[in-house]
């Protein structure tokens, strides 16, 4: 197979200098690629990375996210810390770091199509393998955080995540950049397998401060599971979200959701690719984007329906608000339709928001600052609002809001 | 005696292209096969001035280093350029002084056509530039139009009387460096209509060509401008109908609308050329750039209705570039047995209060894929501008394909963007409803069809909407799902 070909040794060797370009992992992604036409990369293509995996943080009270309580496992610079990871032993659970470990199903075929995706198995320094057995229901969120916390250091990293029959699971991922650290680089990849009538849940939150973030997706769902997953990103200098839907059983239900708000010259893009590949299914998603001082914002969503996949329910929404001079947003909801008892459809808007509103606040006495700032709440609040968790999403919009 | 389904079958599969058919009129083609020699043929056999001949051949060279895109969502066999002919005229000895005149088996397919040229002149007061085989032969209300000042005719007699404006607009909307097909088509083009509009005149009738594939194995290579200067209107009817045949016919049109300060232009479009029989065999490739511009407070709006051609790649755009100004699209497209259609539009906003429109209706049936391909950019300048765009498809059996790729970019805080899209079957309980008033089935898709279409066809001039209404019927025949 490739991927052994690709693991060989020498590429794994602790490098100083790491030249993107030259790796011979199939060539650069330019603007011309579909895929990338509204993400130069010049940002990142002018990095000298190393992949020195060391430790940095000593507590992770240092970082600002909220407590985290339950099992946690931490990555940092790429490598499983142990230190500052909580590993309470749960009975459902299975853990374990075995590279050779492959559970998702469609997308081998996807695997070296993609630069960033042979990069991550070349260089891949860590790989966390989550298994839940069959009939458990697990309340307490489980916790992935991956830091980046070294300058220019390259972390390839790996989750996989197997939930069997009948059971459910909420799993909260934190994507963090160091405050002191620039120019570093996740280059992460979710697999998921959800088999029949399981459940899960992931929230993923980014926070890369001056770093950067690409996050390569698949999920494979087998006949009545739900995934739902809401992505929520806040800084970095490039974040770029890649979900690859599979839908592969009936009666499933799939839902994406995002609220992204780049700042000062971020460059924020998701994409996704829904596949229905089955009949009785349904999926939905509803990305919000709110765009200030030239952040650049980039939805991508397309949902295919293949042939004979009939009675399937789509809906994609995309919603952007621009806030200032030059903030840019590139929308691109797509279908592909090959079965006709369907009912899909999406939406995009882009604006600012209502002046007469804007106004009636401020006839209140509440600032201008105050006002905008309430207003986006309520714009984003349909996303936010799924997570039941008070003090996870208080801690979301803070940093979603910058105040 | 009752009418069965089965019957009902029978006919729709023998049913074919009804205006398949073949008119002989001796005409004059050029070798086969594409280089430089072809290109200078064409110029001197249309006594072209050098500046002309410059253009064709910076353009011929401009294409021979591109390559042919293929981020369309379609799939055909690439055609061999090298195994066409470039030109072909109907033969005629002198220049024809009335109709009496022109080739009795030409006025025929006319007749046959439903736009006897004698019929238009006296009943429907449209001025029909008729372009057969490239070469204009008869043009009618040339001297009523002339009076107000209006030029129409065909191209390569603007390239001759009026080089001014031809050599200030031709290729300023659409260079001849903007695509590979646009290229070719600066490099080769056989010719196509002239129009032009002076100040303040509001042209009084519907101005309409009908284009017409008829040599076997002759591309058509159309090239159409069409300025309205400042403050005039015009409403400008293209239809086209061809022949049925079994090999790949290449069609590769320029169209160039300038809209100057104040105007507005009306085009509207019926296609209707050869799908390809029920196996996908044959029908035209239609590879067409259409594009306008608006100067201040000017309007343009592209109304289309597409039934034909095997692969439609076509995307009639709008460049805002003045304050205020409108830009609108209204378009139907219907693929059936074996057709693709990758068609759509693009709004480029870049003066204030800048507007445009997008209404979007795809029928596809049978083994069809239809795709809307749009893009609305919203410029850094472009403040207080506004775009709604609706993208609906319809599909009518399990096996055909609808795709909506939308591209929106912003970059005004100020613009407000609105795009939605859905894409469903004909409802069964609308098709319950009407068969249970004893309406056919065949007979209820159509109604509901035009229902759906009637937000489009009712942009249409009237004398297009009963024939585009007609279209759609016989393009959806034998679709039942």
């Amino acid at each position: 197979m490739i991927i052994k070909e690709l693991n060989h040794n020498s590429l794994l060797k602790e490098n100083s200098k790491l030249d993107l370009e030259n790796l011979n992992l199939g060539s650069f992604p330019t603007r011309k690629e579909e895929r990338w036409r509204y993400t130069p990369l010049r940002a990142l293509k002018k990095i000298n990375f190393h992949n020195q995996l060391n430790f940095k943080i000593e507590n992770l009270n240092s970082l600002e996210i909220p407590k985290i309580e339950g099992l946690v496992i931490v990555l940092e610079n790429g490598k499983f810390n142990s230190d500052l990871s909580n590993l309470i032993d749960l009975k459902e659970i299975e853990l374990s770091f075995d590279k050779e470990n492959v559970i998702s199903k469609s997308s081998d075929e996807t695997k070296h199509k993609d630069y960033f995706t042979n990069l991550n198995f070349s260089f891949l320094s860590e790989k966390v393998v989550l298994k839940i057995k069959a009939n458990f229901n697990i309340d307490k969120p489980i916790n992935f955080v991956n830091i980046i916390s070294s300058d220019k250091c390259l972390s390839n990293t790996q989750f996989n995540i197997e939930v069997f029959e009948n059971s459910k699971l909420h799993i909260r991922q934190y994507f963090l950049g160091s405050s002191t650290s620039n120019n570093g680089f996740i280059n992460h990849r979710n697999e998921v397998l959800l088999k029949s009538n399981s459940s899960l849940t992931i929230d993923k939150f980014q926070d890369l401060n001056n770093n950067f973030n690409f996050c390569n997706e698949f999920i494979d769902q087998e006949k009545e599971s739900e995934f739902i997953m809401n992505t929520f990103s806040a800084s970095g200098i490039i974040l770029r979200n890649d979900v690859s839907n599979n839908v592969h059983g009936k009666n499933c239900h799939s839902e994406l959701n995002g609220v992204f708000a780049p700042i000062d010259k971020q460059h924020f893009d998701n994409h996704t690719t829904i596949n229905h590949f089955v009949a009785d299914c349904k999926s939905f998603e509803n990305y919000k984007g709110v765009i200030k001082e030239s952040g650049v914002g980039v939805f991508n969503g397309k949902v295919i329906v293949h042939q004979d996949a009939q009675k399937i329910e789509a809906f994609q929404k995309n919603n952007n608000i621009l806030l200032d001079e030059d903030s840019k947003i590139f929308s691109k909801p797509e279908l592909e339709i090959y079965a006709d008892d369907v009912r899909c459809s999406h939406g995009s808007t882009t604006g600012r928001f209502d002046e007469e509103a804007l106004f009636y606040l401020r006839t209140r006495g509440i600032s201008v600052k105050k006002s905008l700032e309430l207003m986006t709440l309520g714009f984003i609040n349909e996303v936010i609002e799924k997570s039941t968790d008070l003090e996870y999403k208080e801690f979301i919009l803070k940093r979603l809001l910058k105040d | 005696m009752s009418y069965t389904e089965k019957e009902l079958k029978e006919e729709l599969d023998n049913k074919s292209y009804e205006f398949g058919f073949v008119s002989d009129i001796e005409s004059e083609k050029a070798p086969i096969g594409l280089n430089e020699d072809i290109v200078r043929l064409i110029s001197s056999k249309k006594n072209e001035p050098q500046w002309m001949l410059d253009y064709r051949l910076e353009s011929f060279r401009v294409w021979k280093e591109m390559s042919e895109p293929n981020w369309a969502h379609v799939k055909y066999t690439k055609p061999d350029f090298q195994n066409i002919s470039y030109y072909s005229a109907p033969k005629k000895k002198k220049e024809l002084q009335s109709l009496d005149e022109v080739d009795p088996e030409l006025l025929r397919t006319m007749e046959k056509l439903g736009i006897s040229i004698e019929e238009q002149k006296k009943l429907s007061g449209v001025a029909v530039d008729f372009v057969m085989d490239s070469v204009s032969v008869a043009t009618s209300f040339k001297e009523k139009l002339g009076e107000l000042g209006i030029i129409f005719c065909s191209f390569s007699e603007a390239v001759q009387n009026h080089p001014d404006l031809v050599k200030k607009y031709m290729g300023s909307v659409v260079p001849h460096t903007d695509n590979y097909y646009s290229a070719l088509n600066s490099a080769v083009f056989s010719d196509g209509s002239f129009c032009y509009i002076p100040k303040g005149v509001r042209c009084p009738m519907e101005l309409s060509t009908y284009f017409r594939i008829n040599e076997s194995g002759t591309g058509q290579f159309e090239r159409t401008l069409l300025i309205a200067d400042e403050s005039s209107y015009v409403s400008y009817l293209e239809g086209c109908t061809a022949p049925q045949r079994d090999e790949n016919q290449l069609h590769a049109a320029v169209v160039e609308l300038i809209a100057l300060d104040k105007a507005e232009i009306k085009y509207s479009t019926v296609q209707n050329w050869y799908p390809g029989d029920a196996k996908g065999v044959g029908g035209v490739y239609n590879f067409v750039t259409k594009r306008g511009i608006c100067g201040y407070r000017s309007k343009i709006s592209w109304t289309q209705v597409e039934t034909g051609s095997a692969v439609t790649w076509k995307y009639p755009s709008c460049i805002l570039k003045g304050d205020y100004s409108i830009g609108e699209f209204y378009s139907v497209a219907v693929t059936n047995n074996f057709q693709q259609a990758d068609t759509g539009t693009k709004m480029i906003h870049i003066g204030k209060n800048t507007k445009s429109t997008i209404i979007s209706k795809g029928i596809s049936a049978g083994k069809s894929q239809n795709s809307y391909r749009g893009l609305v950019k919203i410029g850094k300048g472009a403040k207080n501008s506004r775009n709604f765009s609706q993208c609906d498809s319809l599909l009518m059996t399990d096996q055909c394909g609808a795709h909506t790729f939308p591209y929106i970019e912003c970059e005004n805080p100020t613009a407000t963007v609105e795009h939605e899209a859905t894409t469903s079957k004909i409802g069964e309980e609308q098709l319950f409803y009407c068969m249970q008033r004893g309406i056919s089935e065949e007979k209820a898709i159509s109604l509901i069809v035009n229902g759906y279409a009637k937000e489009v066809l009712n942009k249409l001039p009237m004398e297009f909407a009963v024939e585009a209404q007609k279209l759609l019927e016989i393009s959806l025949e034998g679709s039942v799902g």
